[in-house]
């Protein structure tokens, strides 16, 4: 595969890769958030439940672990709003990038291909003339004389 | 592993160009008539803008995906 053409397939992979992959990873880890979230808050409700005496359980652990779950479905709707914003900039930027491509695969596949010829003519035109150069400093045989 | 990664495709281009000017210089040696200004006029000159202008475009293009790459990884592989 030429340069040219592995350089387009790449980047209809990548762009397939943020139009499509990367929205549904992060919205599925958003709905999974939602999750965790729904399990940290009920592990902090039934830690607060249990009390022995007068003495209440700080529930530290599962505070911290209700904040980490809420942090994560932040992140996760920042990445689905990225995906979004990249989506139409790399499409964007490989529109740009593929008029560069074209130009030069263009170029080789027409004005290259051209060039091609012409310099096949110009060598079948040497080889023509090196052929008469050559036949023409050929020693020529003495005539044959009957005796 | 890189999504994408343009850096070897441009390479490959690069040296190709290179390479092809190197023999050029060779020929030219050689060849030195109005013919061979007329080549190098007609057919190779135009070809080195587009290469150049490709080279920088994929360049750009590359540090983009590689930007993108970083933002929308999943988490454990930033």
């Amino acid at each position: 595969m030429d340069v040219t053409a592995s350089l387009q397939q790449q980047t209809i992979g990548f762009l397939d890769w943020v139009e499509h992959d990367r929205p549904n990873f992060w919205k599925q880890y958003m709905l999974r958030s939602f999750d965790v979230i729904a399990q940290a808050r009920a592990d902090l409700e039934k830690c607060k439940m249990r009390t022995v005496g007068d003495h209440r359980p700080t529930c530290y652990e599962e505070k911290l672990a209700l904040e980490a779950a809420k942090k994560r479905l932040e992140t996760a709707q920042e990445k689905v709003e990225a995906c979004a914003r990249w989506c139409s900039l790399v499409r964007h930027e490989i529109d740009e990038f593929d008029g560069r491509r074209g130009g030069l695969q263009r170029y080789i596949e027409a004005d290259f291909a051209k060039t091609i010829a012409t310099l096949e003519r110009m060598i079948l035109a040497i080889e023509a003339y090196a052929e008469i150069e050559s036949a023409a400093e050929e020693p020529v045989p003495p005539p044959v004389t009957n005796p | 592993m890189r999504v994408a990664d343009l850096s070897v495709d441009s390479t490959k281009l690069y040296k190709a160009h290179v390479e092809l000017i190197q023999a050029w210089e060779l020929t030219k040696e050689h060849w030195k008539d109005d013919n061979a200004q007329n080549f190098e006029d007609n057919h190779l000159a135009p070809l080195d803008p587009l290469v150049k202008m490709l080279l920088d475009a994929t360049n750009r293009l590359n540090e983009v995906f590689a930007r993108v790459e970083r933002e929308l990884a999943s988490p454990g592989q930033d």
